[in-house]
């Protein structure tokens, strides 16, 4: 066998590089986070980082019931530190325009799931 | 005699089915009388010799159960009452604190399939590892039959079918312009795929500025990990990559062509048994960089490149010399086809079939 990992490891190290790249979010701060609602519960201190013009958002309250529909979304709330959402920023980060048509899709889609469940619970 | 093959769930195209379906194929060759019974089977395997295990026939003394164990299942404690000759064929469980905050179910499988192996440990006559690792579990939790380790069969013949024309064209094109970096296996903790991402956060930091880009493909189902998934999707979005592709579930043609057009298998897992995606790497030239842990280095042997560490910047300078310097990669290349002459269908059928007769009818070959 050669000896390239000898190769890469010796001009890895001479790079000095190592160590230098901070990831500016912690996975683990995610890990767990999702309720059975489908919701990912981000604290109001982590709301910088995710208050990304790209970061799908939707508020909780209305849609909660039918958040677990949607496994390839994910779907955020800002909680405060008494666990209520926070309507107040959920609102702010709803404005992104870049979001818009996103968040329209995605909205109809709840909202035509919420009718269907309406009727099915009318029919029991 | 017969020789019964036990397991939980027969799957379509998952290491341990494979396993279990090519030593079928294999004991017929050698003359013996073989079935498979499983609790559940994929609707797509419809073959004679593959059974519901309620419709297990009364065993006799002389008949020989192969038991693949990887799960938790009330299955496992039943083979201990068995009438009959008892071997082992050990692919490992995943530790249960993996899966604690995204799947209960499978939390509780893993953390029963533990506890019920060390029940296990006095059950069978001898057993068959996938690795060395796999065997020194074993002995640290009791085992004290006869053990071997005997990698895992691999149907190589499968990876000759056509792949997908769509990836190959997608993806194999502009490769002047854009590498792929495919990890592939299921989307799951224990294979820490936050980790591979942080790489990519990394190396775009570090090498975002050169002509060339890197795509960083997760190729692999996420069914019963949702939750996992969710947020590998949110981490990659929080920090805002957009060269981050997950393919969740694909036909196997698929998966052909992400090997074709692969330029490098990157591997960040912290638990693996045996790690047959490595070894599909080697089989399809692409140089792999791999954390050292678990049975990863073992299935590695002395070729591809490991990491000691997921510092992500060390990883993404690691992936960066393997995607750029051409001899280097064409000598890792040369190493893993020396190392996958180790996993061939020939070589481990024969070191099985061996072991078995040695096992079953005192036959020294």
């Amino acid at each position: 066998m050669s000896n390239v990992r000898k190769i890469i490891a010796e001009k890895v190290a001479s790079t000095n590089l190592s160590g230098t790249i901070a990831i500016p979010f912690d996975f683990k701060k995610l890990r767990g986070k999702i309720t059975p609602s489908g919701t990912t519960r981000i604290p109001e201190e982590n709301i910088d980082i995710i208050r990304k013009p790209d970061v799908v958002l939707v508020p909780h309250n209305p849609i909660g019931r039918v958040c677990s529909w949607f496994m390839g979304f994910f779907v955020y709330g800002i909680y405060n530190s008494q666990n209520k959402l926070n309507k107040e920023l959920t609102s702010v980060l709803l404005e992104s325009e870049r979001l818009a048509d996103e968040r329209e899709e995605l909205l109809r889609r709840i909202s035509d799931l919420d009718i269907r469940l309406m009727k099915m619970e009318k029919s029991k | 005699m017969r020789v019964v093959q036990i397991l939980v769930t027969l799957s379509f195209g998952d290491a341990v089915s494979n396993d279990c379906l090519a030593i079928h194929k294999l004991l017929e060759k050698n003359g013996y009388k073989s079935s498979i019974f499983a609790e559940n089977i994929d609707k797509r395997i419809n073959a004679s010799y593959v059974k519901k295990y309620s419709s297990l026939p009364k065993l006799k003394a002389d008949d020989v159960i192969l038991y693949h164990l990887s799960t938790g299942s009330e299955l496992n404690l039943k083979v201990k009452d068995f009438p009959c000759r008892k071997f082992l064929i050990y692919h490992n469980i995943t530790p249960s604190h993996y899966f604690a905050s995204y799947n209960g179910a499978t939390t509780k499988l893993c953390a029963m399939g533990a506890d019920e192996t060390i029940l296990l440990k006095d059950t069978f006559e001898a057993g068959f590892c996938d690795s060395q690792y796999n065997l020194d579990e074993l002995r640290k939790i009791g085992y004290t039959c006869p053990l071997v380790v005997r990698p895992i069969l691999i149907p190589f013949e499968d990876y000759k079918k056509k792949p997908s024309q769509e990836v190959v064209d997608k993806f194999g094109s502009n490769k002047d312009l854009v590498k792929n970096v495919i990890f592939i296996g299921r989307i799951a903790p224990n294979k820490c795929q936050e980790d591979i991402i942080s790489t990519a956060y990394a190396y775009n930091k570090l090498y975002g500025d050169e002509k060339c880009k890197v795509r960083f493909i997760l190729v692999g189902s996420a069914n019963g990990t949702e939750k996992y998934l969710s947020e590998l999707i949110a981490f990659a979005k929080i920090l805002e990559l957009d060269n981050v592709i997950f393919t969740k579930q694909i036909p196997f043609d698929e998966i052909l062509g992400f090997y074709k057009t692969a330029d490098c298998l990157l591997c960040m897992s912290e638990h693996e048994g045996f790690c047959v995606p490595l070894v599909e790497a080697m089989c399809f030239d692409v140089p792999i960089l791999a954390y050292k842990a678990a049975a990863v280095p073992e299935t590695m042997g002395d070729s591809g490149v490991l990491l000691e560490t997921k510092d992500p910047a060390t990883s993404a300078m690691y992936l960066h010399e393997i995607l750029f310097e051409k001899d280097l990669r064409s000598q890792i290349i040369e190493d893993e086809r020396e190392r996958l002459k180790r996993f061939s269908y020939d070589v481990v059928s024969k070191e099985f079939i061996d072991t078995l007769k040695q096992y079953i009818e005192g036959v020294k070959s």
